[in-house]
């Protein structure tokens, strides 16, 4: 391993060192916050562990986002089809909002926008409609047969209005109805239709009218959804959490049990509220969060921060360089193995919570 | 018989879980056997004598002297007798609450009235977001009863209600009545923007013009009978909402994104 890869408080340490402090910090702790960025599975399963044996909190730095998807998808339910069966078979493709291309730079090439549909049922050239984000995206601009430009904040109000007019149903005169009906038109005629959308820029309920407008159409063709929500860094996440505790992130096992709480165990909130007492940064890419000054942190980060704020820094190895592992990825949506291409010696996220938890002993862990 | 009182020590520095503290969970413990009682919710203990001092007295009438943000789960399933606050409260204060009557003199936080069935919440300064909406997963929020909000409410107010009245005397946040199945919310002051969104059944009786999607179709302006009634029933509880249901109203059929059989019923001026 690197000699300067353990700081605290700008000395050096050995990696011994540094995980002897951090497990000081957290077994002192009454509430630690476990806030995980790009982590692959093995890391958040050594977190989770971690923050079981401490009493902690789990939560994700993109989470806010990623709840608007699962608040819909478990009070209401959801429509989802991956990217590569949308690009072999949509013939119709709803764009939602403003940022698409942005959020996924490659999404035009990974859907085919431009392309016919392979396993179309008469392959013909893909229609492409557009709800609201006219102006921030040229290519998608050239593709797009019909637009229905809007800002962001009138997508709740025109999706329900789209929705409306799929299903016959009467407007108030505000609304611009030629054009609704035209677009219901189109989607009607869709035999295999996609919407596509970010929830960073519909809140819960818009995506519940959208997801609601996929699940009235699919009563007379096929219709389906793909959120360009956050990386896979927020889905690895989610789904290790669950498979490991039965809920989500924002888990606390304060208690000793696992409680799944959206409100309570947000971790922004948790900082501001001062109900936390120390946090845990862990980021197998470059950069942290924003850091609030009052409570200890340990970051584990893929670089150092340099930061003074920083009580423990350790420097951890980067995901498909440093060392191999799984996590998830939007491309396919699904887990996929990476491997490392140019290991530097820095130790996985994984390992360096296991040393962690291993320095903290169960019964001597309560404070 | 004096109130069985509960005297906040001092801001707790944890959320605590009130659930335990309610008529029918205490009743059959001593004021020794009370006073043990869990509440913390992180790993360091906290026992409700830790939090509280504690003054036996009437096991169906609790009264808590001063209150918290970080008071959660005040009243949970209380299904007879009464609590009072006199101070604030965290979240979910009454949650599955089916019958009795609970006080809050303060403000309360997210979630206040989630999954009630049943009784009267009051709660004289603001509501937080989710009032009586349903918890993350569950499928209805009010299923019955009574809530009244003297000051203000957050976003989101009356979420998947289904059945009870709410009255929010002060103005409530964007999207006051989201996806009602049924049920009746009336809200003095103003209201955030697209009330009413997705909601399927129910009436939504606002007192000021409300910025509405135009999912929701005007279909005139009437004095209704059902809403005088309503005000007869209501007088006791808010002056304000009776006076509010004694008029005429605009009516707006909507949301006609989903089923289209609930209504705006907007003050006619």
């Amino acid at each position: 391993m690197p000699q300067d890869a353990c700081f605290t408080e700008g000395r050096l340490l050995s990696l011994a060192e540094a995980t002897d402090a951090a497990a000081g910090l957290l077994a002192a702790s009454r509430l630690a916050v476990f806030l995980i960025g790009a982590c692959d599975v093995a890391g958040t399963r050594a977190a989770i562990r971690l923050a079981t044996r401490v009493g902690g909190v789990i939560d994700q730095s993109e989470s806010t986002g990623a709840f608007r998807e699962l608040d819909v998808m478990r009070s209401f339910g959801r429509f989802i089809v991956t990217p590569n069966e949308a690009r072999q078979r949509a013939d119709t493709v709803l764009l939602v909002g403003s940022g698409l291309t942005k959020l996924w730079p490659d999404m035009i090439e990974r859907l085919g926008l431009a392309e016919l549909p392979r396993l179309g049922l008469a392959p013909q050239r893909r229609r492409i409609l557009r709800l609201g984000g006219s102006a921030d995206d040229p290519d998608l601009s050239t593709l797009a047969g019909q637009t229905i430009a809007a800002q962001d904040e009138a997508l709740p109000t025109l999706i329900a209005a789209l929705r409306a007019c799929n299903a016959h149903r009467p407007l108030a005169r505000s609304a611009d109805g030629d054009a609704l009906n035209t677009m219901a038109e189109a989607l009607k005629q869709a035999k295999f239709g996609v919407i596509v959308y970010s929830p960073a820029s519909l809140d819960a309920l818009a995506i519940e009218m959208l997801v609601g407008l996929a699940a009235d159409l699919n009563k007379a063709t096929r219709f389906s959804t793909i959120s360009v929500g956050a990386s896979g860094n927020a889905e690895t996440a989610m789904q290790t959490c669950a498979w490991m505790t039965g809920f989500p992130v924002r888990t606390g096992f304060g208690r000793l049990y696992p409680e799944h709480d959206p409100w309570r165990f947000d971790a922004s909130r948790l900082i501001a509220s001062g109900e936390a007492d120390a946090l845990i940064c862990i980021s197998s890419e470059p950069g942290l969060p924003v850091l609030p000054p009052r409570i200890p942190v340990v970051a584990l980060s893929a670089e150092q921060s340099g930061r003074t704020d920083v009580k423990v820094q350790i420097t951890i190895g980067r995901l498909g360089r440093d060392h191999g592992g799984v996590d998830f990825a939007r491309e396919t949506q699904s887990l996929v193995g990476r491997r490392a291409s140019a290991a530097a010696g820095f130790p996985s996220a994984a390992s360096v919570l296991e040393q962690i938890a291993e320095r903290i002993s169960p019964g001597a862990a309560a404070c | 018989m004096k109130p069985f009182t509960f005297t906040l020590r001092g801001e707790p520095d944890q959320r605590l879980d009130c659930a335990p503290l309610v008529p029918h969970r205490i009743a059959p413990l001593s004021t020794a056997e009370i006073a043990r009682l869990p509440l913390n919710t992180t790993r360091q203990k906290v026992t409700a004598g830790d939090v509280f001092h504690i003054r036996a007295g009437d096991l169906s009438c609790l009264r808590f002297e001063g209150g918290s943000e970080r008071l959660d789960n005040v009243g949970e399933a209380l299904a007879a007798g009464s609590i009072e606050v006199q101070g604030q409260v965290g979240k979910a204060v009454g949650r599955n609450m089916s019958g009795g009557r609970l006080t809050i003199s303060g403000d309360a936080g997210p979630f206040a009235g989630s999954g009630m069935s049943g009784g009267r919440l009051a709660i004289r300064g603001n509501a937080g977001d989710l009032l009586a909406a349903p918890f993350p997963g569950e499928m209805q929020g009010l299923s019955g009863g009574l809530i009244l909000v003297r000051g203000r409410a957050g976003a989101r107010a009356g979420d998947r209600m289904r059945r009870g009245i709410i009255a929010i005397e002060k103005g409530a946040g964007d999207y006051a009545g989201s996806r009602m199945i049924a049920g009746t919310l009336i809200v003095l002051g103003g209201t955030g923007r697209l009330p009413g969104y997705l909601m399927r059944r129910g009436s939504l009786l606002l007192a000021e013009q409300p910025s509405l999607s135009p999912t929701f179709v005007p279909c005139g302006t009437f004095p209704f009978g059902f809403t005088r009634l309503f005000a007869d029933h209501l007088k006791a509880e808010s002056r304000a909402a009776a006076r509010l249901l004694r008029g005429s109203f605009e009516r707006y059929a909507g949301d006609m994104a989903v089923l289209g059989k609930g209504e705006v019923l907007v003050a006619a001026h």
